[in-house]
């Protein structure tokens, strides 16, 4: 297909998923301009993949290819961690819901990739569990003990919190 | 208010809807990305057909179509323009399903040379492509540098015996190399072909010519290599510890093989795997065939608990021999089935 038709395609979907997909990869990483590149990058596989993926609904691919990419990232963010103690930069961030996000992935810190992707998929994205398993490539009991045991943390988390105030 | 409420909140109000700017841009370097796939695709559609044509079938591979490639980074000479409406060969992996292979790419790190593994789509027979991304010479991995000029094509890959027969465009002779590097293009090509065990040494030929004999040495060096430049001609360029397998950001069992090559104190190669806090989660060593100056290969089955964070970190390095301090460290993220 012509570029100037997929163009035409993509470009309805840009608008409609570039924001969400920063969102997940916000809550994923915690971090502003990250997530802004690892968000950018799914959309420009997608937008190669097109001809091939246009047919069905591409929602689930793209999001499968971020959290692909941000667990990715988060296990070269292992690697720079360990070299030299990396600490959080703390972005010029003006936007409230940008701040609101940064913290809310600070407190998702605790969670392995694979979870943070479950649970922010389940909330953020509101999807229900049999399309997170399926997004995920992974058995719907998993991603109900998944989301089960993500909050068993959290909560033990806002406890000891609350414990140390 | 729980996190999954706050996320919960988040997830419930609009966005900003992006600019006509940001599509624009976008837009820009999507079509980029696809014109460039498609050069690469047309430029490894021609080297297979050498490749076919010289029946390297040696190593086990099936070269299907669907050609993909890293734009490669000095290929200007090709002026395969496709049209935009080629037929899409730019297909992306879906992020599942679509095989993918690793491949071994030699490249140097400092003045030290090891390996660096890149998953990418199996389209071809291994070999021709693994020479492929590293005459492309952009390793994704950051401090790879490589000796071998830009714009080396490959000309023709054939195997026989034991034996590949690599044929390279002019270019490659053309590397300017200090003395302490004479040859670290060639130990490259070497190391990268030799990952296949079809192949134990291989055979320079540039432009069709055999190259390294008396008669016609090879490069500004005058480089004679009478025989198959194997693995061992070329270990002295080597870091210390190259860990063949597992490679970073693999997934392994939670019983997994560890092997590669050494030359350390008293043939001792540690290994420590860590949490992300930095916690050791299990150590040991394993003793290398040589060491203390010469070099060996290592091997040891690791077997750890299941832990609950599946995403760990493996190093293997040397105990100093001054005071036990970590030396010649290599790192691995590993990704373990959960």
């Amino acid at each position: 297909m012509r570029l100037t038709d997929r163009d035409e395609e993509f470009r309805a979907f840009y608008f409609s998923h570039a924001p969400r997909l920063r969102g997940i990869a916000l809550l994923m990483t915690g971090d502003p301009s990250r997530a802004e590149e690892l968000a950018q990058e799914a959309l420009l596989k997608a937008y190669r993949a097109w001809p091939r993926i246009r047919r069905d609904d591409p929602g689930p691919y793209i999001r499968s290819t971020l959290v692909n990419l941000c667990r990715n990232d988060y296990r070269r963010r292992l690697l720079e961690r360990k070299r030299a103690a990396h600490a959080p930069e703390a972005v010029g961030a003006d936007d409230a819901k940008v701040v609101e996000a940064m913290r809310v992935a600070d407190a998702l810190r605790a969670l392995p990739p694979i979870r943070k992707a479950v649970i922010v998929l389940r909330y953020y994205e509101d999807l229900p569990e049999a399309e997170i398993a399926r997004i995920l490539d992974r058995p719907l009991n998993t991603v109900k003990s998944d989301i089960r045991r993500a909050l068993q943390t959290l909560r033990l988390l806002l406890q000891e919190g609350a414990a140390n105030r | 208010m729980t996190p999954e409420d706050r996320m919960r909140k988040l997830g419930s109000t609009r966005e900003g809807t992006p600019s006509e700017a940001e599509w624009t841009a976008f837009a820009a370097k999507a079509h980029l990305s696809v014109t460039r796939r498609r050069m690469a695709a047309a430029i490894g559609g021609l080297v297979t057909c050498l490749v076919v044509v010289a029946g390297a079938y040696a190593v086990t591979g099936n070269p299907v179509g669907d050609q993909q490639s890293p734009g490669p980074a000095g290929s200007p000479t090709q002026t395969a323009s496709p049209s935009p409406d080629a037929p899409s060969t730019e297909a992306e992996p879906s992020p599942e399903s679509d095989p993918t292979v690793a491949v071994q790419q030699w490249f140097f790190q400092g003045e030290q040379m090891t390996v660096f593994y890149e998953e990418v789509p199996q389209t071809e027979t291994p070999a021709t492509m693994a020479m492929r991304y590293l005459l492309a010479g952009q390793p994704q991995s950051a401090g790879a540098q490589t000796y071998i000029p830009n714009g080396v094509d490959l000309l023709d890959l054939s195997i026989k015996d034991g034996i590949a027969t690599v044929d390279l465009s002019s270019e490659f002779e053309e590397a300017n190399l200090g003395s302490s590097f004479a040859g670290a293009h060639i130990a490259q090509v070497t190391y990268t072909l030799t990952q296949y065990p079809t192949v134990d040494g291989v055979i320079f030929e540039i432009e069709g010519e055999r190259v390294g004999t008396k008669d016609r040495p090879f490069g500004s060096h005058g480089l004679v290599m009478e025989k198959p430049q194997t693995r061992a001609e070329w270990d002295s360029l080597l870091a210390p510890i190259v860990v063949e397998s597992p490679y970073p950001g693999q997934t392994v069992d939670w019983t997994f093989d560890l092997f590669g090559i050494a030359n350390v104190y008293e043939a001792t190669v540690s290994w420590t795997i860590s949490d992300a806090e930095g916690n050791i989660v299990k150590e040991g060593f394993s003793t290398a065939t040589c060491g203390s100056g010469c070099w060996g290969t290592f091997e040891d089955r690791i077997s750890i608990e299941r832990q609950v964070d599946t995403e760990l970190v493996l190093e293997v390095f040397q105990a100093s021999a001054e005071d036990g301090s970590p030396m010649s460290v290599v790192q691995i993220p590993l990704n373990f089935v959960e």
